[in-house]
């Protein structure tokens, strides 16, 4: 490992008079900052007050991202230097799929993405689906990504093909195939599936989608993933659930009952009109499930 | 098994509820997997761990006769320990938190006011002092220093409530400044607004709810609200919740479908449901519920509140998971959405109130608890804490490190599952009677000539609804598990500060002295 130069040693920065942080005395919480930090905080600070934008404030904010990447001053500071300098957002891109590798849970680092696409704004962004797709394979529930999955098709629905949109959701029936219990992958299907349905979608393209819910609690009946979609599915779309009742019911029975497959039944028998027979159902939920003991007992009351 | 000897019927100990492992349904998957490994240490965990209760049905042997039961209490002293670790020298690692400092401050101090810690007039003008050079003149607050930081939302809430605990009217004691600030910070808070309703964190940030939570806790205990910054906030808020009935991260206008409309960013989150349910409260709390709000009779727009108290409920761990909280379906518990989850109940069960008040229906401020408080209390204590004697800290889970933000978040929930917090109907209306509308700080000037209040009539009755509601929180109900060493002190829904430093702090803003 190579001494650390001081930056007041290198020539690059012999112009500039850093500037130090003014916490007032003995402040709470300092953070005993590395010597390589603290000397670019200042150096920043100096830059950032004088609004220069220039190639070494763009190796100054990467050197101090590096050591703190939640640092959003710096990142803002960052983005609005590549603008200036009209630099080639692609290659910092690039530094992002790096950046992303180890810091999957900084807000920083996503949303910095996310303003790079909104300004490269790309005719085609497959090669951004194709990027978030492979940075799920080791973190399929990393909020973020995820978060970002959303933004990059609302960002840029007019652009994305028909073709695109169906590639999307075999790609998200496949990752349900693969983990069944994935809930923001469910969450996912319910975007491309039921947010960004087809205009005037037909009666089978409902029916196709509740029967994907429903085979998807047949494959997993514990799944409590597969049974929120379904039941949220038949509340957006205001229908009965006695269409899928009959082949849910055989949750319901038995020794160890499936919890929701339980309150299925029961809000079946509400909407109805058979409150007595609903009520004993939420009583024996009550006991079925006794962590939730109280509510289901609440459930009943109402 | 022997029976833990407290708790009810409708909320049993996790100890006497069965232990039952997940359902693998011969569909083995990653979810599964990790689930399943939980569960093991859990068990391992419940194991050798005793519960908080003396057993009342107790009869063991003893053969040293001056050893009492094995107990799990609250390890208040090594939690003092921990939170006063951080506090004057954070190791060269913390750097990642360089823009959290404010974080760090709140977390830290409103840990102590739970935990019933007093500290010494010094370390809390050192702390006013740490804040203060936080504050920005561009407003707000920044995560750190302000010749170095931006302002940013979220810091601006960790700043303002650290000083409502640390802090007082006097000279250097930070509430004045803080008030010599405000239209400073009302203006960042209108340039960090977004057409649809939004607001980005801070210039240039991203847009998500955690923003707008923070953002309307300040204005509230600020006196800063106007139409104008709540324009499209509730519609804002209103789309966030999914299909499951917890809330998401953000939305985002779809214009090129017909019709047009604004879809969850992503799932069913615990901390960005509590964000959008305490906004969506603040909101509901401009005027009083049989009345139409002033900004409208459709304001705030309608969430859906019986499935988001279904999902809060389903979030609820089994036994087995010691009875914390996850916060996303099929995702394993952890204690920091004790307070984002269970935080949660007691601003659902008023919402439920307002609800039926708007309807002309009774309402009762008495019922059962819709989570169970009790196993609440025992993850907490069980598999929250950090193992007797080795620095004190709550955390995540059993094998996790303890922190800050988890040792906050957990005693919050801890608070909440202790005492059951009720707007109180009676007290609001006290304190409405007893509000001076000649009294407080200077209306914030709005951005535009249409943007603030119709009159100054509606803008007292604005102050008056907003400033009753927040005092209108009372302890309804205790219940601690295991002996009195283990009560900490309640918190009060949506702000998270305990009602003590509430209440003078958002007096100071309202003038108001009652």
């Amino acid at each position: 490992m190579t001494a650390y130069v001081p930056m007041m040693q290198r020539s690059q920065w012999e112009d500039v008079e850093p500037t130090p942080q003014l916490d007032g005395p003995d402040p709470l919480v300092p953070i005993m900052y590395a010597e390589d930090y603290r000397d670019a905080m200042d150096y920043f600070r100096s830059i950032s007050a004088t609004g220069e934008q220039s190639d070494r404030v763009l190796e100054l904010t990467e050197i101090i991202i590096r050591k703190n990447p939640a640092h959003y001053t710096v990142w803002g500071y960052r983005f609005q230097t590549l603008l200036a300098l009209q630099k080639d957002l692609e290659a910092e891109l690039e530094l992002m799929n790096e950046f992303a590798r180890v810091n999957l849970k900084t807000y920083q680092v996503w949303h910095h993405r996310l303003l790079l696409m909104s300004h490269i704004s790309p005719k085609d962004p497959q090669s951004e689906i194709d990027y978030i797709h492979r940075a799920l394979l080791p973190d399929p529930k990393n909020y973020h990504t995820w978060a970002y999955l959303h933004w990059l098709f609302s960002h840029f629905q007019d652009r994305i093909s028909f073709k695109q949109w169906q590639d999307e959701r075999e790609w998200c029936t496949e990752a349900l195939r693969v983990d069944g219990r994935n809930n923001s992958a469910w969450g996912w299907r319910w975007y491309l599936y039921v947010e960004c349905a087809p205009e005037k979608a037909s009666e089978e393209y409902w029916q196709d989608e509740i029967s994907f819910a429903v085979d998807a609690v047949h494959r997993i009946p514990h799944n409590v993933s597969a049974w929120n979609y379904l039941r949220g599915l038949l509340l957006r779309l205001n229908r009965s659930k006695s269409t899928v009742i009959d082949s849910l019911n055989r949750y319901a029975s038995g020794e160890s009952p499936v919890t929701f497959a339980l309150e299925f039944k029961a809000e079946h028998l509400a909407e109805v009109g058979d409150r007595e027979a609903a009520v004993a159902l939420y009583d024996e939920l009550s006991r079925k499930d006794p962590m939730r003991a109280a509510y289901w007992m609440w459930r009943a009351s109402r | 098994m022997i029976s833990a000897g407290y708790g009810d019927a409708l909320h049993r100990s996790i100890y006497d509820l069965p232990h039952i492992t997940s359902h693998s349904d011969n569909h083995p998957s990653a979810t599964l997997i990790e689930q399943e490994e939980i569960e093991a240490l859990f068990t391992d965990l419940l194991n050798g761990v005793p519960s908080p209760g003396v057993p009342a049905t107790s009869q063991i042997e003893v053969e040293d006769s001056e050893s009492t039961p094995a107990q799990t209490t609250l390890r208040t002293s090594e939690h003092a320990k921990f939170l006063a670790s951080s506090l004057f020298r954070l190791p060269a690692p913390f750097v990642a938190l360089d823009a959290s400092r404010p974080w760090l401050i709140y977390w830290t101090f409103h840990s102590m006011d739970i935990l019933g810690l007093t500290s010494d007039q010094e370390i809390r003008k050192r702390a006013v002092s740490t804040i203060v050079h936080f504050m920005h003149p561009l407003g707000g607050f920044a995560g750190g220093a302000s010749n170095t930081q931006l302002p940013h939302l979220l810091p601006t809430y960790a700043s303002t409530c650290s000083l409502a605990i640390v802090g007082d009217a006097g000279q250097n004691g930070g509430w004045h400044q803080l008030a010599a600030n405000r239209q400073a910070t009302y203006d960042f808070f209108m340039r960090c607004k977004q057409p649809n309703g939004g607001f980005v964190v801070c210039q240039g940030g991203e847009v998500d709810v955690r923003g707008t939570y923070c953002l309307l806790v300040v204005a509230t205990l600020l006196d800063l609200l106007t139409p104008e910054l709540l324009h499209n906030v509730d519609q804002f808020i209103a789309s966030t919740q999914t299909y499951e009935g917890g809330f998401a991260n953000a939305t985002f206008p779809l214009t090129g479908i017909s019709p047009p409309r604004s879809p969850a960013m992503a799932e069913a989150h615990g901390g960005y449901t509590s964000c959008s349910l305490n906004a969506h409260f603040l909101l509901s709390c401009l005027g009083p519920p049989e009345k139409p709000s002033p900004l409208g009779s459709s304001f705030p727009k309608a969430i859906d509140i019986d499935n988001a108290v279904r999902w809060s409920v389903m979030m609820q761990g089994e036994a087995i998971e010691a009875g914390g909280f996850r916060g996303r379906s099929n995702k394993l518990v952890d204690g920091c959405y004790s307070w984002w989850v269970g935080g949660g109940f007691p601003v659902l069960e008023a919402l439920e109130r307002r609800r039926k008040i708007a309807k002309g229906q009774s309402v009762s401020e008495d019922g059962p608890r819709l989570f169970n408080h009790v196993a609440l209390q025992e993850y907490t204590l069980v598999a929250a804490q950090r193992e007797a004697g080795l620095g004190g800290g709550l955390r995540d889970k059993p094998g996790k490190r303890p922190d800050l933000y988890h040792t906050c978040n957990n005693l919050s929930g801890l608070a909440t599952a202790q005492h059951r917090m009720v707007q109180s109907q009676t007290v609001l209306e006290e304190k409405r009677q007893n509000f001076d509308a000649s009294k407080g700080l200077p209306a914030v000037v709005p951005k535009t000539k249409s943007g603030g209040w119709g009159s100054e009539e509606q803008r007292q009755a604005v102050r008056r609804e907003v400033w009753a509601n927040a005092l209108a929180w009372v302890d309804q109900e205790e219940s601690v598990i295991g002996g009195r060493e283990n009560r900490v002190n309640a918190t009060t829904p949506v702000f998270n500060l305990t009602p003590d430093r509430l209440k003078p702090f958002i007096d100071f803003f309202y003038g108001q002295s009652s």
